[in-house]
């Protein structure tokens, strides 16, 4: 029996009260499980993700991530939890001053190096998603679709144990789609779990993932694509 | 290395997106250094010279015979704050003419013996230790020594209130500083809070995430600093000229850098920084 990396008991989220975005979310997540999150635009999939990666905190329930609940963590336990965790946010978080390289960098800040990524699989890395002669660059720089490959690039600097994305391949083409998608699979395989949020149904049909779908404010867990 | 100089490049962020109004507080708050500084240091020299009014004296030496005593008062006075005046027989006969014209005359139809009734006097201006002035009154050549305190009782009065309207004006600009660096704190905020909500989301301790901000206070207040010290090495001959009005034991002393309220004004300033930059979390910590 795989262990809980995340449950996730009646989460509830409400920016005005009386009003909410999402209610009754319950689901576990084991190391290595694959889910995807689908919904329509402003069903609150991105609001969802963002609790789940401890940014945000429900109106009602609660995370635990690795037994440790999110909303009583104390702050060196969710910064070791977090450290954990890599979440890719529709935003992507990056900041424009700063070149490809030195985001890379920053995102090992204060990380051991048993938990960095081997500089061989992130040269693969960086070499699949294009971006090999662009590591001095500003974020500033970058295409749209470039920097959503530099959020996905910077995520797998570190070993982590959970990966939350959120909408990762928006602004990719057919083709990079398909060898970011598969870079995930391959993490996925290799131990980490992968919570995908996306309105791409041909990609989860194409993957036949187990999905969850959050449509007006309900939450519901398919076992099948 | 690299972390430190990718820190730096963090903390140079607002800089780069607002360098306009940043370079125009940098300027604002290097005269708010120079000026605290500049009242520091007339502190010290008000306090200096408002001792020396309250302390002062004045030592009145009547010599013996025509001796000369000089070098052995100077002597005994070696290190004190004085100004020492030699007054020869004519001399101090000349000082009492217009007094006492009819002793005048009559003391110099003596000829001669004149001297012996009125012998050279020296007449000694400042603070005199009283063991200084003990050894003195046994000096054989002295015949007598009348010692007087110089009463500048408005002068010491004026003094204290200027020294208490600079440590008032010394304590607004210090104010003035600090709500200058919370107004930066204000205007770094947006760029800071991208800067901590991104590394907190990539797992990077909250202490490291929010060092960038706080080395962006030090950075604006060493600049600042620094033009500070810059404007004073080039400006002070022509500012300590405008304020001879606080005398020439003041002038003595020059304009020497103050080093210790440079010392405390970076420490406060680091202190607030700390407190702007460290308090309180964001959403995402």
């Amino acid at each position: 029996m795989k262990t809980a990396l995340l449950k996730v008991e009646n989460l509830a989220k409400s920016y005005v009260p009386g009003e909410m975005v999402w209610k009754h979310v319950s689901f576990e997540l084991g190391r290595g499980d694959f889910l995807y999150i689908l919904g329509g635009s402003g069903a609150g999939k991105s609001s969802l993700l963002r609790t789940l990666a401890s940014f945000e905190s429900p109106s009602d329930g609660r995370v635990l991530c690795q037994g440790v609940d999110l909303r009583t963590s104390g702050r060196s336990e969710l910064e070791r939890i977090r450290q954990r965790i890599s979440f890719i946010p529709q935003n992507l978080g990056l900041i424009p001053d700063l070149t490809i390289e030195d985001h890379l960098e920053l995102s090992r800040l204060g990380i051991r190096s048993s938990e960095r990524m081997e500089e061989g699989a992130l040269k693969n890395v960086i070499a699949l998603t294009g971006l090999k002669d662009k590591l001095g660059k500003r974020i500033s720089a970058l295409s749209g679709g470039e920097r959503q490959r530099v959020a996905i690039l910077r995520a797998f600097t570190r070993k982590v144990d959970l990966l939350i994305a959120d909408e990762p391949t928006g602004a990719q083409d057919f083709e990079m789609t398909w060898k970011l998608m598969d870079l995930f699979v391959k993490l996925n395989l290799s131990g980490t779990a992968l919570l995908l949020a996306t309105h791409d149904l041909e990609m989860v049909r194409r993957l036949r993932k187990r999905c969850a779908i959050l449509k007006d404010g309900s939450f519901k867990v398919e076992d099948r694509a | 290395m690299m972390r430190l100089r990718l820190l730096l490049r963090l903390a140079l962020i607002p800089f780069r997106r607002a360098w306009g109004v940043l370079g125009l507080m940098v300027v604002s708050l290097a005269q708010m250094f120079l000026a605290l500084w500049f009242c520091a240091l007339l502190q010290n020299e008000i306090s200096h010279t408002r001792q020396f009014a309250e302390q002062a004296k004045l030592v009145t030496i009547q010599l013996k015979e025509q001796v000369d005593a000089m070098p052995a008062i100077g002597e005994v006075l070696e290190g004190q704050d004085v100004t020492i005046e030699e007054w020869s027989s004519e001399e101090v006969l000349s000082k009492m003419e217009q007094d006492e014209p009819e002793l005048v005359q009559t003391v110099r139809s003596l000829g001669s013996e004149g001297g012996v009734l009125f012998p050279k006097m020296i007449i000694i201006r400042g603070v005199v230790a009283p063991e200084r002035i003990e050894k003195l009154k046994l000096m054989t050549q002295i015949a007598r020594l009348d010692q007087s305190p110089v009463h500048h009782s408005r002068l010491t009065g004026f003094y204290r209130h200027l020294g208490l309207e600079i440590k008032i004006a010394g304590a607004l600009l210090l104010l003035l500083v600090l709500v200058q660096l919370v107004v930066f704190q204000r205007i770094q905020d947006r760029d800071a809070s991208e800067v901590v909500s991104n590394l907190a989301a990539w797992g990077v301790p909250a202490i490291l995430s929010r060092l960038p901000s706080f080395l962006s206070m030090v950075t604006l207040s060493a600049i600042a600093g620094f033009l500070a010290i810059l404007e004073w090495v080039l400006f002070r001959a022509f500012i300590w000229k405008d304020n001879a009005f606080l005398g020439e034991l003041s002038l003595d002393h020059g304009l020497a850098f103050p080093w210790g309220s440079v010392a405390l004004t970076f420490f406060v300033v680091a202190v607030m920084s700390l407190i702007l930059v460290f308090s309180g979390r964001s959403v995402e910590e």
